[in-house]
């Protein structure tokens, strides 16, 4: 297959009317979720869901995929002016963004940021590009036993990567794949979990458990916090943007090493942009000259963790489109729309639905593009968006909330469920326990349950089937590896401080 | 270095240990069948221990966690929950338009001080934005409004 036709076919969907508006549209709201602090992607994504049942599935995923990487351009916006971090992505850019701006250099930082961004979303899509259908071809071979073991790491790695407590994050995959057990067993399609009720046959609504644990969940915990004063937009011309000539110098370099790294942490199974970010500064700080400066509202600062992200967020499609695997709970929502489409996620994807893959990754280009246009010339149009005040705005997500629900399979039950699984969602905020793992269990779970008994039933019930194949070994290795990390961790800082206050005792 | 016990996060993980061996009891209801051929049983019976594992692994870690600030707004849960419930019973009965005001005015008490008029303002819009986009547009099979 020649890679030029193969763009051309991807041209033709991205460039289609139906492709340009639709990803115009996910850009623009994911820039718009991303501004706003306290709705992050996961919520818009949840919220445009409904929307997707009238698209075709390959404009459906182009607009999916323009709320998440839009956001990460629009996260930057209210780190930098309100040092509150729009999505939890742009936490690293609060650090010199926000020193920025009370230097009063808020558009130079700006500028930056979107720079960086589109560096970051470039680079990634070449990775795309050239790494999926490799990864794709290389997996043709797998078989059920090695997804099984693929997918148990991915949530391992999930869980115990992100931030907080790795139990909880197990906890919650646990509970993720308990919930995907609700309604008719694939296998045998006896009906499991469902209390007698006939709207559970069908198992839980996708869109209405993630609505509930991301929409309502997250503006449960928002009510009742402090609001903040909207920044000004009038000093922002186009000339307080521009970076002085000599802070250039090094600036590329910086985005282009920290696109890199947001690039491979992005394609892990696991680790988010938040995580992406966060390396590329550590990156940063240990090869700076003068590392002290970074934190004082250093350009180097903002650029980093701009790049990165974005550039993750891109790659994360690497894992999903090659092995059906989502990396993080907002590549488990597109997965979990793809199914719902009809469309079979794994390594036959970019065969079977070529126009699919394809036109993704050219619509990766064109919305970066149209950010990077949303995102300089239009950056006072996002900072006025921060004073719209919150009262108005979370009636009417709950508003679009109940509605996009209701209209997914016109039942009135799914908006009562999402509704249990928004008060359940606050509860796990306030007690620290990460929701994005449960997500991903419930999507994962049951294909793993799928691939657990087709494996057995072809081992005859011997366990050893799981270290019999290559690829399988080694995910399990790996997992292992990863459970038992948070452990090693927890052994060395006890030891540590063991070894501290024997000291402090022995100086008394 | 003794800390209090965390009361709610030990609570949170006895349900987990509860949701756990529901799973378990509920699972072998079904047919378990054997290794070799697993009936609809046998993952879900894996699940609820492995859950159950955790939830004790979690009651041993609470000692470590810091207190929760904040944890009960009975008011915004109220209230959220009163609008939804109103919409989802008005929805289907009197149409788009009676649900979205019943919604509306229902979660904007969630917050004091209480604005009315604010709370209108958006309710009037996003009943129009709901008629047009969700109705007009999308066609959801749901009357605007039925007498």
């Amino acid at each position: 297959m020649d890679i030029f036709q193969n763009l051309a076919l991807g041209a033709e969907i991205a460039f289609s009317l139906e492709g340009l508006l639709f990803c115009f549209v996910g850009v623009l709201v994911g820039t718009f979720v991303g501004v706003l602090p306290g709705i992050g992607p996961l919520a818009a994504i949840s919220l445009a869901l409904p929307m997707t049942y009238y698209l075709s599935p390959p404009v459906a995923l182009i607009m999916l995929a323009g709320i998440f990487y839009g956001a990460q351009y629009g996260g930057s916006i209210a780190a930098i002016l309100l040092n509150l971090p729009g999505t939890a992505s742009a936490a690293v850019t609060c650090l010199d963004g926000n020193q920025l701006t009370k230097q009063g250099r808020a558009g130079v930082a700006l500028f930056t940021a979107a720079i960086a961004s589109f560096i970051g979303g470039i680079v990634a899509i070449f990775m795309v590009l050239g790494f999926t259908p490799v990864i794709a071809s290389f997996a043709m071979g797998f078989g059920p036993v090695d997804y099984f073991s693929i997918m148990l790491l991915g949530l391992v790695a999930a869980s115990t990567l992100s931030v907080g407590s790795p139990l909880k994050g197990m906890a919650m995959v646990i509970v993720g794949i308990a919930l995907g057990l609700v309604g008719t067993d694939e296998t045998s399609g006896a009906l499991r979990f469902t209390f007698g009720a006939l709207a559970l046959a069908d198992g839980i609504s996708l869109v209405a458990l993630a609505m509930g644990l991301f929409g309502v969940g997250e503006i449960l915990a928002n009510l009742g916090q402090e609001s903040h004063t909207p920044p000004k937009a009038s000093g922002l011309t186009f000339k307080s943007m521009m970076p002085k000539p000599a802070e250039w110098h090094g600036l590329l370099k910086t985005m282009l090493r920290s696109s890199g790294i947001g690039t491979f942490v992005g394609a892990l199974p696991g680790s988010g942009p938040a995580i992406a970010a966060f390396m590329s500064y550590a990156a940063e700080k240990k090869l700076a000259k003068n590392p002290e400066k970074l934190g004082q509202g250093e350009l180097r600062g903002v650029a980093a963790p701009e790049s990165a992200n974005n550039a993750a967020v891109q790659a994360a499609f690497i894992p999903t489109l090659s092995l059906g695997i989502p990396g993080d709970a907002v590549m488990a929502v597109l997965l979990g729309a793809m199914i719902l489409h009809g469309i079979t996620p794994g390594p036959m994807l970019i065969t079977s639905n070529p126009e699919m893959f394809w036109g993704l990754v050219v619509s990766f280009g064109v919305g970066n593009i149209m950010l990077l246009i949303l995102n300089v010339p239009l950056i006072r149009l996002w900072v006025r968006m921060l004073s719209i005040p919150y009262h108005m705005l979370y009636p009417a997500m709950l508003f679009f909330i109940c509605i996009g629900v209701y209209s997914v399979r016109s039942s009135v039950f799914d908006i009562y469920t999402a509704l249990f699984f928004g008060v359940i969602g606050y509860f796990l905020i306030r007690l620290r326990y990460p929701a994005a793992p449960l997500l991903l269990g419930f999507i994962l779970g049951p294909m793993m349950e799928v691939h657990f008994r087709r494996a057995l039933l072809m081992s005859r019930g011997d366990y050893m089937t799981f270290f019999e194949s290559v690829p399988s070994t080694a995910f399990l290795i790996l997992s292992m590896l990863f459970l038992l990390l948070p452990i090693w961790t927890m052994l060395r800082k006890r030891s540590a401080r063991v070894r501290r206050s024997r000291e402090a005792d022995r100086s008394f | 270095m003794t800390r209090p016990i965390n009361g709610l996060q030990l609570g949170a993980a006895l349900l987990l240990g509860l949701l756990g061996l529901y799973i378990i009891w509920q699972g072998s209801s079904y047919d378990i069948g054997s290794l070799r051929r697993m009936g609809p049983g046998f993952f879900p019976i894996m699940v609820g221990s492995v859950l159950l594992l955790f939830s004790v692994l979690l009651a041993a870690e609470q000692w470590r966690t810091e207190k929760e600030q904040d944890f009960w707004i009975p008011r915004p849960i109220l209230m959220i929950s009163a609008g939804f419930v109103a919409f989802a019973a008005l929805l289907e009965r009197t149409g788009l338009v009676p649900a979205t005001l019943a919604l509306v005015m229902l979660v904007s008490l969630s917050e004091k001080p209480v604005r009315p008029l604010a709370a209108i303002a958006t309710a009037v819009c996003l009943s129009v934005l709901g008629v047009s986009v969700f109705i007009y547009g999308l066609g959801i099979p749901v009357a605007a409004i039925r007498w």
